[in-house]
């Protein structure tokens, strides 16, 4: 081995990217729900029962990926014993348990039918962007990474936690009807206008964030580089963009692919897989640009990590099917 | 007036550094180094075209930045400074989570795979405190590395950065770093980012 060259460690491996496509999706949802009760939006309020759940379903996985990912997980609890207010991971775990009790009780709410659900969804609103925005901040926060280092990262995030969470919505129309009520064409072709709108927002930041790094430093056209025709272009151009997210927009906008179910259906599957890539990408593709080094970092996965990965990935899916439902049948018992 | 609280600091004369990686070595066994993973390290990289070719070295270690990323990131304040101002991770506090090697702009920190904590170059604290050198200054063949106070205007560290053009790795950053080299200028000059001993 030649001496002079050290290959370091990326910081971030496949359960960040998982958590925060997770936690991504449950903020979406939680948003969803929550907005879905508001006066004047009452064509979207069949979701807001589905969407709680499901935004439950996926926050349950999102934490245990980022307790496994810990060097040594069962000091996981060291994160709520100890603060530092210039870390944006602790702001986040303050967030994620915030976060967390209030989907629990807007969960709680729905069910009983109370009146407070809309105080609690609107209240929960803060730490559920709260969650998107800190997500994205911790990428933006490490001063550094040029591909990471941008106000437009948090932003983001959100803005594609909401595309990943009305995707899902609109991938399980079917599969939920029973549970909300929801009909073909109700509140989901308005669902269609503004997810189409959000995927062209995320297409402008991603755009713009892409012409900062390319007229900016040269570490900035080095990531450039690596994205568009270097080794990650695959990822990025052709599964992110074109498939993720030009792909979906265009069978989004496109009136008969529209109002046909296959069609909306790949479309959400698309728009998921798109997410996903974006996150991955970021976190990933991010990690592995050498600060210092001549080699692109490595990037830590252990068979543990996969087995998570996948064990994690199956148990959101079941969750993701069966709450819901299982929320809908104890509704029905009542 | 009491003194001034010690700020120990390294000097690495690069006009000396025959890039013998006895550093690299004499760290690994000190510290109990892991497979895979460094505290102190020689980066090489040839510059020039044929036949006027030189290689150059730059020897790397924590830069114990007095303005400390990884000390702003961690989320549990694993990662403080100890008394002659090296950033030392607590142990038994640090929870694995990684984002110190995301913040460390100079690539020194890693996680330890028998641990499962973050580690990196304490400036052999476990030596200093004893009374002495880091390893891999006591080991340099060439006395490139010199450590010492900088708050005390008689220590060796402080008589070369008064008589001595020095400089640290990456100033632009502000994290004001506690390693300087001598003739990195010279050393470094026409190796940009991306190219084999990486950014400056």
């Amino acid at each position: 081995m030649d001496m002079s060259i050290v290959q370091h460690e990326a910081p971030f491996g496949v359960l960040i990217v998982l958590y925060l496509f997770l936690a991504g999706l449950s903020q979406g949802l939680f948003l969803v729900a929550a907005a879905s009760l508001f006066a004047g939006l009452e064509r979207f309020r069949p979701l807001a029962r589905p969407a709680a759940a499901m935004a439950m379903a996926t926050y349950l996985p999102a934490v245990l990926a980022l307790i496994l990912d810990l060097g040594k997980p069962s000091r996981f609890i060291h994160m709520l014993l100890y603060y530092n207010p210039s870390s944006v991971m602790s702001w986040g775990s303050v967030i994620l348990i915030g976060y967390g009790l209030v989907l629990a009780a807007l969960i709680l709410l729905l069910w009983r039918n109370h009146r407070l659900a809309r105080l609690v969804g609107a209240i929960g609103m803060a730490p559920a962007l709260g969650l998107g925005l800190y997500t994205g901040l911790l990428l933006a926060a490490v001063r550094d990474r040029p591909l990471w280092s941008s106000g437009l990262v948090p932003v983001l995030f959100v803005v594609s936690g909401l595309v990943a969470g009305m995707a899902l919505l609109m991938a399980l129309a079917r599969w939920t009807s029973g549970v909300s009520g929801l009909e073909k064409g109700h509140g989901l072709s308005a669902l269609h206008s503004l997810k189409a709108w959000l995927v062209g927002a995320e297409l402008v930041m991603l755009g713009l964030h892409f012409l900062v790094l390319f007229t900016g430093t040269a570490s900035g056209q080095i990531a450039v580089r690596l994205f568009v025709t270097g080794p990650r272009q695959v990822s990025f151009l052709w599964v992110q963009v074109a498939l993720g997210m030009l792909l979906p927009l265009l069978l989004l906008l496109l009136g008969p692919v529209r109002r046909s179910g296959v069609g909306s259906v790949v479309a959400a599957v698309l728009s998921l897989a798109g997410v996903f890539a974006l996150r991955y990408n970021l976190v990933i593709g991010g990690g592995e640009i050498p600060l210092t080094s001549a080699v692109m970092n490595r990037v830590h996965t252990t068979p543990f990590v996969w087995g998570a990965v996948a064990g994690l990935s199956a148990a959101a899916l079941v969750l993701v099917l069966l709450l819901p439902r299982l929320m809908g049948r104890l509704t029905s018992e009542r | 007036m009491s003194a001034a609280p010690k700020r120990n600091a390294m000097v690495i004369d690069l006009r000396r550094c025959v890039g013998c990686h006895a550093c690299t070595v004499a760290c690994k066994m000190e510290n109990n180094v892991p497979v895979g993973a460094f505290r102190s390290w020689v980066q090489e990289n040839d510059k020039g075209s044929v036949p006027e070719v030189t290689r150059v070295k730059l020897p790397r270690l924590c830069n114990q930045c007095d303005n400390a990323p990884c000390e702003q990131v961690c989320p549990v304040n694993a990662s403080q400074k100890g008394e002659g101002g090296a950033v030392l991770i607590n142990k038994e506090r640090c929870t694995g989570c990684r984002y110190c090697l995301a913040a460390c702009p100079h690539d020194a920190r890693y996680i330890d795979p028998r641990e499962g904590t973050a580690d990196k170059c304490t400036f052999c604290a476990h030596r200093t405190d004893a009374g002495l050198l880091p390893a891999c200054v006591s080991t340099c063949i060439a006395h490139a590395r010199y450590f010492g106070d900088l708050n005390d205007p008689n220590s060796e560290v402080s008589r070369l950065m008064r008589t001595h053009s020095v400089q640290p790795l990456r100033p632009e950053l502000g994290t004001a770093p506690s390693v300087f080299y001598i003739g990195l200028d010279e050393s470094m000059e026409g190796i940009g980012p991306g190219q084999k001993a990486g950014r400056r």
